[in-house]
């Protein structure tokens, strides 16, 4: 094949790559590229000292920066120091070592509701309670939940600090929420004095229980003992995990009455000028599932201060009643706790007398109260609780002992009124 | 017609008369001597002109293998001299190559000796040079001052008569064609040459540049002379890897 010069046109051996005619090359020569060295050696060996030092200063600055602990949403973390390494945890007052990241509760439609939460900080070494120690390296502690899927739901904390509730926890905090079918994810912050900041989470899920109410237009309740029947019938049959409200009529029921199957409500009438009245005496013996059994609106009416306006081993909230002519009006007893505000009590021999043990408060205020003319209007026995009891706004007057405690039950009464 | 008969002409032409012949006899019309560099049994070194242009190229006629020289033919690198053409002989070849202006390292070393700061400058720019070399798979095999041209500020390393491509299966060398005192003890049978025979040859090259001695009668004092030891070491393992590292030391 031809080939010729492409300066000088001169013709050219097909392996020519240089034209001797014109002294041209003929040939497409490549740009050798010479990398340009690094120096690795050198950089090392000036370098690598350099790179110690710095390695050590950012190893220090990173020991000594704040850190983020987070429990991923284990309702548990555990942070270490100087001094030890500790477990934190959220969990109910008698679980101390296992945490809680999921809460779940039931709840009646609208109802409010509260229920403590704490925080706990054992020792890992040996389980021992680290809550003091620890707490005087933490510089805050804050609790606050996001926002609950139904939004007109509340779901809240109360502000995380130590409480008589349960003495053995770092902090307690009251979960308050309003019963939906709900849930909300809150988050524990503890920020320590130095930097360090450490996050617990847990979930609360609220479940809506059902509702069942029996109204007089339905059901036989008229008298003390069709009461009791349509009690006991609804203690056999209806749905356990169900709230039982009785809404009952402006009749006087002579005759005593057991709550002992399931726990009831029983809701005095507020229509008109008449109420409710019992003149026997209310035996609440049952509290399944710890389950409250509310009473309202009704006035307990005795007679001669003989008998007992109601006995309860059951946890009770009274709301809105009377208690007149009884030897004791109220009277808890055994593993219970009652509560009651906005009440009356008046010509009793002994208006409230707290004889229970071991109580599980679910209610530590008793306010809007009045005590009139009582041999004595407060009689505290039993068992002390943890928790400071107070009666705020509660009306003391005329009372042959306004409060006998017995058994050195802390009390508040910096807000009653004695008159 | 014409063009196509004088296609012909052309074509029947370089089919007979092979390019050593024709780059032989075009030479020998078109260009005239200047100078005969060197002269040897294996061959010799002329510098010659265009007469036409006036260029001035080298043509080095030898004996021996030209792979180097045809390897060289495609690339272009400011510290090895252009090869402009390479033409094989039935006995030896021939090569047309870029002519360098300047003076040899021998020469200028004769005069007097270089600085540590020259000395690191010319042989980073050899480096340079070498590593085109070596990534073409050759080894220079005569590194030497006589073969170090320096022309303004470059260093241009040149005569790859002692050039091999460097082959894995070789177990030795076949030829003994180093210069003595400048040749790696591997390239006398010990090993086969490889690239760290070249580094060798600038380990010595750089202890004559400072000190005009080899190695063996004075050693060159300080980094360099450190830099001298590694390349040097009868050990090739312990050499100096490649040229770059040799760089990187530099």
């Amino acid at each position: 094949m031809e080939k010729r010069c492409p300066h000088c046109g001169a013709p050219l051996p097909q392996e020519a790559a240089f034209c001797p005619h014109c002294a041209q090359s003929v040939n497409r020569r490549v740009q050798a590229k010479v990398p340009v060295p690094f120096p690795w050696r050198k950089a090392l060996h000036f370098g690598l000292p350099v790179l110690v030092i710095l390695g050590l200063l950012l190893g220090r600055y990173l020991a000594t920066r704040p850190r983020i602990y987070d429990d991923g949403g284990t309702a548990t973390v555990t942070y270490t120091d100087r001094d030890g390494s500790y477990q934190l945890l959220l969990s109910w007052s008698n679980t101390r070592f296992t945490p809680a990241p999921t809460l779940h509760q039931n709840a009646e439609e609208n109802g409010e509701y509260r229920f403590p939460i704490c925080l706990f900080i054992n020792y890992t070494e040996n389980d021992a309670n680290a809550a003091n120690t620890f707490l005087g390296k933490v510089e805050s502690v804050t609790a606050q939940f996001g926002l609950p899927e139904d939004e007109d739901g509340y779901i809240t904390y109360t502000d995380p600090a130590p409480h008589g509730y349960c003495p053995e926890a770092a902090m307690v905090s009251f979960v308050d929420f309003l019963g939906r079918d709900n849930q909300a994810q809150g988050t524990w912050t503890i920020t320590m004095k130095n930097g360090d900041v450490i996050r617990l989470h847990q979930t609360l899920e609220v479940h809506l229980i059902r509702t069942l109410d029996y109204y007089p237009e339905d059901y036989a309740m008229g008298t003390a003992g069709e009461l009791q029947a349509l009690i006991d019938e609804i203690g056999e049959t209806a749905d356990p995990s169900a709230v039982v409200n009785i809404h009952l009529p402006a009749v006087t029921y002579e005759g005593e009455l057991t709550i002992g199957k399931r726990p009831v409500n029983l809701l005095g009438s507020t229509e008109g000028e008449e109420r409710t009245v019992f003149t026997g005496t209310l035996r609440i013996t049952t509290g399944a599932n710890g389950r409250i059994n509310e009473i309202s609106d009704i006035d307990f009416v005795g007679s001669g201060r003989e008998n007992v306006g109601i006995t309860a081993a059951a946890r009770v909230h009274l709301m809105g009643c009377t208690f007149t002519g009884w030897r004791t009006a109220v009277l808890p007893h055994g593993y219970s706790w009652l509560n009651f505000r906005y009440c009356a009590f008046m010509d009793n021999e002994v208006g409230f007398h707290f004889n229970a043990s071991q109580s599980n408060v679910t209610h530590s205020q008793f306010d809007g109260n009045r005590f009139t003319e009582n041999g004595t209007a407060i009689l505290w026995e039993g068992t002390p609780v943890d928790i400071a009891i107070s009666f705020p706004e509660s009306v003391f007057a005329h009372n042959g002992a306004d409060i006998d405690n017995r058994s050195g039950q802390s009390i508040d009464i910096s807000q009653a009124v004695f008159e | 017609m014409i063009k196509q008969y004088a296609g012909c002409i052309v074509k029947r032409f370089f089919e007979v008369i092979p390019i050593y012949t024709w780059l032989s006899q075009t030479i020998q019309a078109e260009y005239e001597e200047i100078a005969l560099l060197k002269e040897s049994p294996r061959g010799s070194v002329r510098s010659i002109r265009h007469k036409a242009t006036g260029r001035q190229f080298i043509l080095r006629r030898f004996a021996g293998n030209p792979e180097v020289y045809q390897k060289l033919l495609e690339v272009s690198c400011p510290n090895l001299p252009a090869v402009y053409e390479v033409a094989v002989g039935e006995t030896d070849n021939l090569v047309l190559e870029e002519f360098i202006q300047g003076d040899t390292l021998g020469f200028l070393l004769g005069e007097s000796l270089f600085t540590p700061e020259e000395t690191r400058r010319i042989v980073k720019q050899l480096c340079r040079g070498l590593w085109v070399l070596h990534s073409l798979t050759a080894v220079h095999r005569d590194i030497k001052p006589e073969n170090v041209i320096l022309r303004g500020s470059d260093a241009i390393l040149i005569d790859f008569d002692a050039a091999r491509l460097h082959k894995e299966t070789h177990d030795t060398d076949t030829q003994i064609l180093g210069t003595t005192g400048f040749a790696a003890p591997e390239q006398y049978g010990l090993s086969q040459s490889d690239l760290r025979t070249d580094i060798y040859s600038l380990g010595i090259l750089i202890n004559v540049m400072l000190t005009g001695e080899h190695p063996s009668k004075k050693q060159a004092e300080g980094k360099l002379g450190r830099v001298v030891e590694r390349c040097t070491h009868v050990n090739p393992e312990k050499r100096y890897k490649n040229v770059l590292r040799l760089m990187e030391e530099l």
